[in-house]
């Protein structure tokens, strides 16, 4: 964090450089980018869907996106988040895709913990971060915690991939403690299969705790699965 | 905490200095002085808890309430620093002395700041005190004057034995007189001093004044020291050289001061150089080459704010340079601003740092939209001229409050001599760079600047003796200053003041100008200004004028012009040479030179040669007894020796009399009194019982410092009021608020 503050306050005279093109940047990305990027907005009509669960992403997933979040997880690029968390946010809040009242909590999908401390972040955390700053909801991001360590998931099919998250996650201490007063909204930066979402979402639900939905980056179109991603 | 909130931050810290002028006007007649600061403090922290609370749920993507408490908190942190860094004389400060001054002194102390001549042909120079003779315990800083021939040849940080005596430095007696006190107490000095050197000089210790000295020695050598140090200040800076105050004021005069300051032209220039010459290097080796070249170059003009503004910007630059990132100049000017001021708060009040930020802020907001509108000229020219346009919009309003004048054309000359002052700067960088190394080397480049520097000497004059080439303004509050940089900064950052430019800057300047003519316009007023022997009287009917005195040629620098400057008024309709028995004193050609004079009334008989040569107008001779009038003004010569006039404003009746003789007439009744002295032979100063029993006066003005205790006890058992300008300054009447004098008002504000 210390040395985000540092950083920060060299951009405040310096011009950083845009993580996805390397040319010269406004704030954290340059014009063209920022252009295309937004450009990947889904439509008020796709961006809310109803599968077993009630989702909203900003997104999809393909093109400038897709590659941003390759960048910001696996170039270690967090400050992408904070214009990305805050877009999510802007259109949540116009699309208001779920029922009033807004007192949601919003809890990040966790990382283990060895994971986290060798990215140096949780991706989601940060979005969630930038994501209830715009929005005003309160965040939990320990709401809950990744037990076991899953395999990564690009090269899993769907069965796999429920298979791999079978009782990974279990409640966070904060929420052990004390039980949410309001409905939870769960928040990832991918929304594939849903398998992640189905099972934190049943932790949640067996614990007693509503989950109200889940609010992603970017969500794939189920049809094309071909999930080779070239960002090991 | 995010680049918004660091910006926040730094803003506040500025804007938490920048409060604190809200106290200046308190501070002087409070009696907890530190209630008032505590208090804006407290306003601070409570805007940073509000903004904590309000601004994160209005301006969602913005700084986070953390951001916004810290930013109030700095505000108040900026106060606190500010207020601890004002200096305040300690209890063992030499000013103690001046309850009860010694008429001898001696001191030694140690030259802070390059000793250079004053308008008076003295050297002064401020002197840390560190031995008074028989006051072990004294020490402090004093404001030091010498005459010239001892003092020449002294340096900075040389120690130094003095003999002379101490006086309290004078505040401002006059309305729109320059308040000396208060312009040395920011420097932390309370005392002045006048005297000579007690010992031969020391031993001149070694610094940057060596390295000076011979870039100024070989700049003047063929130059003569005219045009050598106007090269050399143009390079250097003015306070780094001994500029001729009669040259510095011309350049002040026509609006191209910045071009005796050392700023970020010659930095870029510098830098320019550095970076072609290095090319070859790598990135760490650039920087520490180019950090050297512009520290050495700070060394050489010294700290003034103008200087540091522009290393440390020209720092900025490097650092990006080593980074491989691009410098963001906006951001760039806040973060050095914010580091300047955190290592003086007090520049906050510094013109010169004021003006330096304000211009540069300027050049980088405005000349982008000012280039695109000169879209008719090739883009080369149109820059050009875009840049001295950008930088005087945002100084101007600036240079008005604190001068109270415009330089009528500043702006055309601005444009015109652009080109010719980057070449003499550029020539002069480059005499400097060789006087260095080989001094005969700078003399011959300088030598070649010859023809473009008198000529710039000669368009300076030339353009100062144009009628209204300092215009006055008038006094302008404060709000109306901030009101006109709201809409500055409204045109810049909000699109309807972008598109409606004229009408939002338009509105600024009938903010500036407004009130001014409306004051003028509903005007009536009798001023007798603080100048002894002789009252200055300047009476003023809405937009007519009349001078009673022109005094002499430092009455009329230091006590009338800055009247006229700060009323701004740009004529006299009516004027008259007082005394009768000596009127043509030097003050009329100083006065001349700036306003214009309409009709000037004297009562000398052959000197009618002497008065053609000054542009006073017409001039008629006068005799006792003869009547002028102008509006429902009406004054009457009463005698020629001692000078006596009665003059009629309004209702009220006054009479102004210079001396009185033995054989005095008949005086005629008069409401207000005002008695001065008068030059020449052994004649009668005190005022006579006779005299105050023929006036009756209700009130009665003395031009004089001390007042003997007999007139006193007289005036006291007639009970008449009185005001003794030498102790209570100016005494100015309106019909609303009857007799004021100006520093018992200043005191009560």
């Amino acid at each position: 964090m210390k040395r985000w503050g540092w950083e920060s306050f060299l951009s405040l005279f310096l011009s950083t450089n845009c993580p996805l093109c390397d040319r010269k940047a406004d704030i954290c990305l340059c014009s063209s980018c920022r252009r295309q990027l937004q450009r990947c907005q889904l439509p008020a009509s796709q961006a809310v869907w109803e599968d077993e669960i009630k989702g909203f992403a900003w997104g999809a997933y393909q093109g400038v996106l897709k590659r941003a979040i390759a960048v910001l997880k696996y170039d270690n690029q967090p400050q992408l988040a904070e214009p990305l968390g805050q877009w999510m946010g802007v259109a949540w809040l116009k699309t208001s895709p779920f029922p009033p009242p807004h007192h949601y909590v919003v809890v990040p999908i966790p990382l283990h913990t060895q994971r986290q401390q060798q990215r140096g972040f949780n991706q989601a955390e940060l979005l969630a971060l930038s994501f209830c700053r715009f929005t005003g909801l309160r965040l939990q991001s320990q709401g809950l915690k990744r037990d076991r360590e899953t395999q990564a998931m690009y090269s899993l099919n769907p069965e796999e991939r429920a298979e791999n998250l079978k009782n990974a996650f279990c409640l966070g201490t904060p929420f052990q403690k004390r039980l949410p007063r309001s409905p939870v909204l769960l928040l990832d930066d991918i929304y594939t299969t849903g398998a992640t979402i189905r099972s934190a979402r049943q932790i949640l639900t067996q614990a007693g705790i509503p989950v109200a939905g889940v609010v992603t980056l970017a969500k794939t179109s189920f049809n094309h699965e071909s999930a080779t991603n070239s960002y090991h | 905490m995010n680049q918004q909130g660091w910006a926040t931050i730094c803003l506040v810290y500025g804007l938490g200095l920048v409060s604190t002028g809200l106290l200046r006007p308190l501070l002087p007649t409070s009696s907890q002085p530190s209630v008032l600061w505590g208090s804006l403090a407290l306003i601070w922290l409570i805007l940073g808890a509000v903004g904590a609370f309000l601004l994160p749920r209005v301006w969602r993507s913005g700084p986070r309430w953390g951001a916004w408490l810290l930013a109030g908190l700095m505000g108040a942190i900026a106060v606190f620093y500010l207020q601890l860094r004002t200096p305040h004389p300690s209890p063992q400060d030499i000013s103690t002395l001046l309850v009860n001054p010694p008429n001898q002194i001696e001191l030694t102390g140690q030259i802070l700041t390059p000793p250079q001549p004053n308008r008076n042909n003295r050297i002064r120079f401020n002197l840390q005190v560190q031995q008074v003779a028989q006051y072990p315990d004294l020490q402090g800083k004093v404001y030091v004057t010498l005459p010239l021939l001892q003092g020449t040849g002294l340096v900075p940080q040389q120690t130094v034995t003095l003999t002379g005596r101490i006086y309290a430095p004078p505040p401002a007696q006059n309305p729109g007189g320059f308040d000396f006190q208060a312009y040395l107490a920011r420097q932390g000095i309370f005392t002045g001093f006048t005297g000579r050197l007690a010992a031969a000089q020391g031993e001149t210790p070694w610094g940057w004044w060596q390295l000076r000295q011979r870039i100024i020695r070989s700049q003047v050598r063929w130059l003569g020291s005219e045009s050598g140090s106007l090269l050399s200040s143009m390079v250097l800076g003015r306070r780094a050289v001994d500029l001729s105050p009669a040259l510095r004021d011309s350049f002040l005069g026509v609006g191209l001061a910045h071009t005796l300051a050392a700023s970020g032209f010659h930095v870029s220039l510098l830098l320019g150089l550095v970076l072609v010459f290095t090319r070859a290097w790598g990135a760490k080796t650039r920087f520490y080459v180019g950090g050297g070249v512009l520290l050495f170059y700070l060394g050489l003009t010294g700290l003034q704010p103008s200087a540091m503004r522009a290393v440390v910007m020209g720092l900025g630059v490097l650092l990006g340079l080593v980074s491989d990132r691009q410098v963001k100049p906006l951001g760039l000017l806040l973060v050095t601003a914010t580091g300047l001021l955190i290592f003086n708060p007090l520049w906050i009040w510094d013109l010169g740092f004021q003006l330096s930020f304000l211009a540069t802020f300027g050049l980088l907001v405005t000349t982008p939209a000012i280039t695109r509108r000169l879209d008719i000229l090739p883009l080369k020219v149109a820059t050009i001229l875009a840049v001295p346009i950008a930088a005087s919009l945002w100084t101007f309003p600036l240079l008005i409050y604190q001068f109270k004048t415009l330089p009528l054309y500043s702006l055309l000359v601005n444009l015109t001599t652009t080109p010719l002052i980057s070449f003499i700067s550029l020539g002069g960088m480059i005499s400097g760079a060789l006087g260095l190394i080989f001094p005969l080397l700078g003399s011959t480049t300088a030598c070649l600047l010859t023809p473009a520097l008198s000529f710039l000497i000669q368009l300076v004059q030339g353009v100062l003796s144009l009628p209204l080439s300092t215009w006055n303004i008038g006094k302008i509050a404060l709000w109306q200053l901030l009101l006109c940089y709201g809409a500055w900064v409204f045109i810049w950052c909000s699109p309807i003041g972008r598109r409606r430019w004229g009408i939002v800057g338009g509105s600024a300047l009938a903010i500036l100008i407004l009130p001014l003519w409306y004051n003028h316009a509903t005007l009536l007023q009798v001023t007798v200004l603080a100048t002894s022997p002789q009252p200055v009287v300047i009476i003023q009917e809405q937009d007519k004028v009349t001078l009673l005195h022109g005094g002499n040629d430092n009455t009329a620098n230091y006590a009338i012009l800055p009247f006229f400057r700060e009323q701004g008024l740009n004529h006299i309709n009516l004027a008259l040479a007082l005394p009768f028995n000596n009127p043509l004193e030097s003050g009329w050609t100083e006065i001349s030179d700036s306003l214009k004079v309409r009709n000037l009334f004297h009562s000398s008989q052959n000197q009618e040669t002497l008065l053609e040569q000054l542009k006073l107008g017409r001039f008629t001779p006068l005799q006792i007894g003869q009547r002028l009038q102008l509006d429902s003004l009406t004054l009457q010569v009463l005698s020629l020796e001692p000078t006596g006039l009665q003059f009629k404003v309004g209702s009220l009746r006054w009479l102004l009399m210079m001396g009185a003789t033995d054989n005095l007439g008949q005086l005629p009744e008069s409401d207000v009194l005002i008695w001065g002295d008068s030059y020449g032979r052994l004649r009668q100063r005190n005022l006579l019982p006779k005299v105050l029993a023929q006036v009756q006066p209700k009130a009665v003005i003395l031009s004089q410092t001390f007042l003997d205790s007999e007139t006193h006890a007289q005036l006291k058992q007639l009970q008449i009021p009185f005001y003794l300008t030498g102790e209570v300054g100016a005494v100015q009447w309106t019909p609303r608020r009857g007799l004021e004098s100006f520093v018992q008002e200043v005191g009560l504000r």
